[in-house]
């Protein structure tokens, strides 16, 4: 009938005994009769509370919680849960996950505005070069003229590392690299200005387009602030930050085309070039945003408009650039939903970025 | 009088009425003992069992919060009660099939209507293998079988006992039952119709 009953189907002999084990008689009354002695001397709540707690512990590999689909059959071919039911749990789990992946984004956007507030600054276009170049240097001067405030920054870092460090087991991806750069993403303005950031810091002699991880789409965005500190030149209002942080990306990236043949049959085998689609498919792209959009809805739940983003594959795969407008522009929901789309992830191509327009409707 | 609920009877008894936990108690007094026979594999640890768990929940009676069956509660405290005995037990000792007493239910529920003694013999061995199966198992898996598959608690009122989810229990059931299977099937019990694939 089916092979997780079957497994486990004793043979109606055994099924027989097993559910119907006798037991021998006794003198009942005899035995209640024994018991209600003792209670006339027991005390009411003296029973120790652990007698009231649950018994055993899990098995080795137990599940720690059970999918609807993994409930197995009874010996006697009836689920125990209806599927309603399983379908019911399974969407309340879902959609908690995506409840406390929005509070995380919005934690996050409050505490970039926070950090942003007492630099004053805001970050400065630049080619990828410029920033390798400049960045090691420029931090060392920026961190010896002020001590103090990067002892507030380093404050800071902690519980935003925290909390991607607690997205990071949250979400538990199949994409390790993906993950690890998404969680330095996230992280990254406060872990930037403690210098404490894991990821590799590229150097003008590193070979480019070799590493996705070190493609200008991630890297540049965490070296941006830093440098924007030391120019101090006149900025964007900190509410829009990543965005801005994304459009000096964008020639970063750009840069980063030129300085690769323009036939991609001499590009390096190793490079984004060689046999990659010229763009992603609708299709693909429907897939990625799909996967992140219930986030991002999450992020303008009780707006009474949607609201619209326009986001920009860089060729790796990666999002470089989230602008959203609507309803949710200028509101820390932006900064939420930024977040929230930049998760998505295409097959790196070969055009230098591909745009998409996306909207986001209120759950 | 229409019979009252476990519920009323616990709230009777908390309110004072003396004959209460009385009706209570006898009401569930058989499967708790049967419980811990299974548990403990011992008659005479079993009535002490049962008769510790009795107490035991009448001392606690203020503390039950009506958000489960209140046999659901008792047998909750039985649990960790038995599981107590057998914690507490030498480590080298062991239960014998010989004088199994769960065995001693089988042997006279066959020899009463004997018309067929090979069969009797078959399944007396059969309920034998079937213990040591069960004895094999993991006090997690045992217990939890023992709730369901012998005392017959829905998937439901075992999590309940247990204070896991009913799809724990559902997988534990399943586990359980898969190795008590090659267990009989490696003794020469294979379920009908499965002997040659075994």
């Amino acid at each position: 009938m089916n092979d997780r009953r079957s497994s486990s189907d004793l043979g109606s002999s055994a099924e027989a005994t097993l559910n119907a084990f006798p037991f021998p008689e006794r003198d009942w009354e005899r035995d209640a009769r024994a018991i209600e002695a003792r209670l006339t001397d027991s005390i009411r709540g003296s029973t120790d509370a652990s007698l009231l707690a649950a018994p055993l512990p899990n098995e080795t590999d137990e599940p720690s919680s059970m999918s609807a689909t993994a409930t197995p059959l009874t010996h006697s071919g009836v689920r125990t849960q209806s599927l309603t039911e399983m379908a019911r749990r399974s969407v309340e789990k879902k959609q908690a996950s995506e409840r406390q992946m929005a509070r995380e984004s919005l934690a996050l956007a409050a505490q970039q505005r926070q950090v942003a507030l007492p630099s004053g600054a805001a970050p400065v276009p630049a080619s990828v070069n410029q920033v390798v170049a400049v960045s090691q240097a420029r931090e060392s001067a920026r961190v010896a003229s002020n001590t103090s405030n990067r002892s507030l920054k380093i404050a800071l870092a902690f519980p935003a590392l925290a909390l991607a460090a607690a997205a990071l087991l949250w979400f538990r991806r199949p994409e390790p690299a993906a993950l690890a750069t998404n969680s330095v993403a996230q992280a990254e303005p406060n872990a930037v200005a403690t210098g404490a950031i894991a990821e590799p810091q590229p150097t003008p002699d590193t070979p480019r387009g070799v590493d996705p991880g070190t493609l200008p789409g991630e890297a540049t965005p965490a070296a941006a602030p830093a440098q924007g500190k030391v120019a101090a030149l006149p900025g964007k209002p900190s509410a829009s930050k990543l965005a801005a942080k994304d459009s000096h990306a964008a020639p970063a990236a750009e840069a980063v085309d030129r300085s690769l043949p323009p036939d991609p049959s001499l590009r390096p085998a190793d490079s984004r070039g060689g046999e990659l689609p010229a763009k992603p498919t609708t299709g693909a792209v429907q897939v990625a945003l799909g996967a992140v959009m219930g986030g991002a809805r999450h992020c303008v739940a009780g707006d009474d408009a949607p609201s619209s983003a326009v986001v920009v594959f860089g060729s790796d795969g990666r999002v470089q650039r989230v602008t959203v407008s609507g309803a949710a522009a200028g509101k820390s929901s932006a900064s939420c939903i930024e977040a929230q789309l930049r998760r998505a992830r295409v097959q790196p191509f070969a055009a230098s970025n591909f745009s998409v327009n996306a909207t986001v409707r209120p759950e | 009088m229409s019979k009252r609920t476990d519920r009323e009877l616990v709230d009777a008894a908390r309110a004072g009425e003396s004959d209460a936990f009385g009706v209570l108690m006898r009401r569930h007094q058989r499967r708790i003992y049967r419980l811990a026979l299974h548990l403990l594999r011992d008659p005479a640890e079993a009535e002490d069992a049962t008769q510790e768990t009795f107490v035991r929940a009448y001392g606690a009676l203020d503390r039950f919060d009506g958000r489960s069956e209140a046999f659901t509660w008792i047998y909750r405290i039985a649990v960790n009660l038995s599981l107590n005995v057998i914690r507490a037990r030498k480590p080298n000792r062991k239960s014998f099939s010989t004088d199994d007493p769960r065995l001693e239910g089988v042997l006279v529920e066959t020899r009463a209507g004997s018309a067929n003694p090979l069969g009797d013999s078959e399944n007396r061995q059969l309920g034998r293998v079937l213990c040591e199966g069960m004895d094999a198992l993991s006090d997690t898996l045992r217990t939890t079988l023992i709730l369901v598959g012998v005392d017959g608690l829905s998937h439901a009122e075992a999590g309940e006992v247990l204070g896991c989810p009913e799809g724990t229990v559902a997988w534990r059931v399943h586990e359980a039952r898969k190795k008590l299977k090659l267990f009989l099937v490696e003794r020469g019990f294979a379920p009908k119709g499965e002997e040659g694939a075994a």
